[in-house]
């Protein structure tokens, strides 16, 4: 499966996957309407990416109502289908990494769709921090997607969260 | 004519004497013939403020502007101008600052911020989108750069905000004081946090959810992805910078004797070492950080060292910023380092750090912190007067007298009037090492003869941002000059000046200038704007800002007599080093610039000159 | 013997800081660097390391005792015993600082 590997240590916060991810989806440098975003933390010369790493568990397409997300063949990328997409936002808040956004220009739901399997951020990296790769995320989102579901199950049940 | 992208074509004003938000179209016009940041500033100035007005008036007028690459992804693209008549010189003076603070004006659909007046009370202004308003600031006046961001992220709710802020510095109209942004980016010279603090304005937050449009969209991602491979080629660019910032220099300029120490009074410093990008990045480099869009990132985040945290966070301020601060870069390291002969790093980066919190220029402060300490050795200045033992070298001195300046208490009131005053005051105007009120920066013009002369032209007084003739005598490009020779230094200087206040004018950053040449930058100006520029209507626009500023200088009674070096430069000679008696030959070189400038004999532009770039 | 003095990258390229040199001029002197760091240097000092003689790096910077050889006598400019050499690599493009 295809997914964006980022490597917060070599990035320097300049914002590039930004500008280039808002260019290819709205035309415009747009950062507010980037799906991939920069945390920058100043005090400890820190800065994260993230975007969507593509979890086979797809919580956002779990919880919409309208399946309005969908899975890219090619890809794997979940995509939002912007015909269906009601606005919602059901996905934003089941989404437990914060990487599926409402975009209130288009009113509908975004998030990363891979560029179809050619990522326009990964290209402006000037530090290559973000790579388009085959990854598996399994291994290191299992462990936090059980304890995501175990919370859900539990609450389900009546016990304690 | 009308904008088709680049420009957003509109300025916002706000009149704070009366809480006034207006918003007006760009002139077309001035957005051609001035590009933006730098030029149409300057322009706006030349239409709207009497050049003999004082500089902390309400009536002097404050402005922000962005250029047509701000906010785009051209590499470098950060950068933001603010114009207007500075406290340290009578100039004009043009203050340029990276980080993020820019774009987001851009973002938010403005290409200019235009400040008139004075708020009765402290305001800060809070732009989100169409959203204008001024907002109380009285609980944040007196507080460091820092705390306010802090502090008016949590109020406005919007974590994603950019702001430019004054420090107590600003408020306390430190004739140096600066402009930050995204806490550690600096407008820094000539004192525009002073002009800010007279205007009771605390800070500028704004947040912009809009885009940038560009008017030929294939074109501009061509020339991009052609300017950053340049830069990724490019040793310095892709290398050197990222790996020792501008520090780099240290070594380099100490090296060729070049390195003004003591307050200019020798050009090598025995302590170079201590204090250079090398032993930054070896001890105390923590990352490098990029501006907004820029590829290069040579800012710097380091630590103090355990030793220092100990010396210079607890004892002489109770919040240590996490003992991490951005910087320092070449200019500073060496006003707070070489130029006060301390080779403290930790000293140094502590200095730097308050800079940053209290809003201060490091160049001027350090320079004026070496001339009292010349005054001291002197011993024209006591201890009595100065509050504790003011010796060349002494870390300590430096980081106390930082702090007292910020806050004007003690003799920093004397620091903060900077060093020319400094020096009339206490009878030694000869301590002074600047031009126009303003102090030099790190190069001495002795061993660099074209410094010298960039150093006297300069519009907004001594600077190594308007003609770094450094690239040649130095650097070796665009191709090697002889640093102690004057020949070919006048057409140098003006070419420079040129094109470096056409790239100041178009919002990207001078810094790419290591890897890109001016040929790569026109093509993206052009895609942007759908102007079609060339070369040399970039170089014209930069000749004509030249001129305007000039202009209102002369109109402000900054007369050519001000084009001038200090007694030490042109009669001192160089003590040791490998440019022992050496001294600045400026009267060979200014009238050749006067002529290749194309003005008067007494360096005034004429009738036919102004006629011919369309300054009327 | 000449000190040389590395600035940068070349630190650690070279693997110190400062080097001797016992060298007739700086041709010799880039010798004893390339002895000492490795062939790899050839490439950082010569513009074709193949030429015979080969030309230095538009990149490569050399002061002997603060001064330029691009104006003394390039790779050919004679060393004393007592000169101080300083020697770090450039790479600037474009026209920098404007």
């Amino acid at each position: 499966m295809q997914a964006l590997e980022i490597s917060p240590e070599k990035c320097t916060g300049c914002k590039q996957c930004e500008l280039a991810c808002s260019w290819v989806h709205t035309g415009l440098f747009q950062p507010s309407r980037s799906v991939i975003r920069v945390h920058v933390f100043d005090e400890q010369a820190s800065f994260a990416p993230y975007a969507c790493f593509q979890c086979d568990e797809a919580w956002c397409m779990q919880a919409c109502p309208v399946n309005a997300i969908d899975v890219d063949e090619a890809t794997g990328a979940k995509i939002v289908l912007d015909d269906v997409c009601v606005g919602c936002k059901l996905c934003v808040i089941a989404c437990p990494f914060g990487t599926i956004f409402f975009d209130k220009a288009a009113d509908t739901a975004t998030k990363c769709d891979l560029c179809g399997g050619d990522p326009a951020c990964a290209h402006a990296c000037p530090t290559g921090a973000i790579r388009v790769a085959e990854v598996d995320p399994g291994a290191w989102v299992a462990p936090f997607g059980e304890k995501v579901d175990g919370a859900y199950r539990r609450a389900m049940e009546g016990g304690e969260a | 004519m009308s904008f088709q992208g680049g420009w957003t074509g509109c300025v916002l004003r706000v009149d704070l004497t009366r809480g006034e938000v207006r918003r007006e179209e760009l002139d077309p016009r001035h957005a051609r013939d001035y590009v933006g940041g730098r030029g149409i500033g300057a322009r706006l100035l030349w239409d709207e403020l009497d050049p003999q007005v004082d500089p902390l008036s309400p009536e002097n007028l404050l402005v922000f502007a962005t250029g047509p690459l701000t906010g785009t992804n051209a590499s470098c693209g950060a950068r933001y101008m603010v114009v207007t008549k500075g406290p340290l010189t009578g100039c004009i003076t043009t203050s340029n600052s990276g980080g993020r603070w820019g774009p987001e004006l851009k973002f938010a659909g403005y290409d200019l911020l235009v400040l008139e007046g004075r708020s009765s009370t402290p305001v800060y202004l809070w732009i989100l989108d169409d959203r204008v308003e001024l907002r109380p600031a009285e609980h944040l006046w007196g507080k460091g750069v820092f705390e306010t961001e802090d502090e008016i992220r949590r109020e406005t709710g919007v974590a994603d905000c950019s702001i430019a802020s004054i420090g107590p510095a600003g408020e306390n109209t430190v004739l140096y004081a600066a402009i930050m942004n995204d806490k550690f980016r600096a407008a820094g010279r000539s004192g525009v946090g002073a002009v800010m603090g007279s205007k009771n304005l605390k800070a500028i937050a704004v947040r912009g959810t809009g885009g940038v449009r560009v008017a030929d969209p294939g074109a501009l991602m061509a020339a991009q992805w052609a300017q950053k491979e340049v830069l990724s080629k490019a040793p310095l660019t892709s290398e050197g910078l990222p790996a020792y910032g501008t520090l780099a220099l240290m070594n380099v300029i100490n090296e060729h004797g070049a390195l003004p120490t003591r307050n200019y009074k020798e050009a090598q410093f025995e302590g170079a070492e201590n204090i250079s990008g090398e032993e930054l990045a070896k001890t105390r480099l923590a990352a490098n950080k990029a501006c907004f869009a820029c590829t290069i990132a040579c800012g710097r985040v380091s630590n103090i060292s355990n030793e220092g945290i100990g010396r210079y966070t607890l004892k002489t301020s109770p919040r240590n910023w996490h003992h991490a601060t951005e910087g320092p870069e070449y200019e500073n390291a060496w006003s707070l380092g070489a130029d006060c002969g301390v080779d403290d790093l930790d000293a140094i980066l502590k200095s730097n750090l308050i800079c940053n919190d209290l809003g201060m220029d490091p160049i001027s402060l350090g320079a004026t912190i070496a001339a009292t300490m010349e005054l001291y050795e002197m011993g024209v200045l006591t201890d009595e007067q100065t509050g504790m033992p003011m010796p060349f070298g002494s870390g300590d001195a430096l980081v106390a007298m930082t702090e007292a300046t910020g806050y004007r208490r003690g003799f920093g009131n004397e620091i903060a009037q900077g060093s020319k005053r400094l020096g009339e005051k206490f009878g030694h105007p000869e301590v002074f090492m600047g031009v126009k009120g303003q102090e030099f920066p790190a190069y001495d013009p002795r061993a660099l003869q074209g410094m010298g002369l960039g150093y006297a032209t300069s519009n907004r007084g001594a600077c190594h941002l308007r003609a770094y003739t450094v690239s040649a005598e130095v650097v070796g490009e665009p191709e090697p000059m002889d640093p102690r020779a004057t020949e070919g230094k006048a057409q140098l200087t003006v070419d420079m000046q040129n094109i470096s206040t056409a790239i100041d004018a178009t919002g990207l950053c001078l810094f790419l200038t290591f890897g890109n040449t001016l040929s790569d930058l026109t093509p993206l100006v052009a895609a942007a704007t759908g102007i079609a520029y060339t070369d040399d209507d970039l170089v014209r626009a930069g000749e004509r800002i030249w001129n305007r500023e000039r202009m209102w200088n002369l109109r402000a009674g900054i007369e050519p007599s001000e084009d001038k070096l200090p007694k030490r430069m042109l009669e001192d000679a160089i003590p040791a080093g490998p440019a022992k008696g050496e001294v600045n030959r400026l009267s060979e070189m200014l009238p050749e610039y006067y002529r290749a400038r194309g003005w008067s004999d007494d360096g005034r532009p004429g009738a036919e000159k102004l006629a011919d770039l369309g300054i009327g | 013997m000449a000190e040389v003095k590395l600035l940068g990258g070349l630190r650690s390229k070279v693997g110190s800081e400062s080097v001797k040199a016992d060298a007739a001029d700086v041709r010799a002197m880039l010798d004893v660097l390339i002895e000492k760091g490795g062939q790899a240097l050839t490439v950082l000092f010569f513009e074709d390391p193949q030429a015979k003689p080969p030309q230095p790096h538009r990149d490569l910077r050399i002061l002997v005792n603060g001064r330029s050889i691009a104006f003394l006598q390039g790779l050919e400019t004679p060393l004393e015993k007592r000169d101080k050499v300083t020697v770090h690599l450039s790479g600037a493009r474009g026209f920098p600082g404007g």
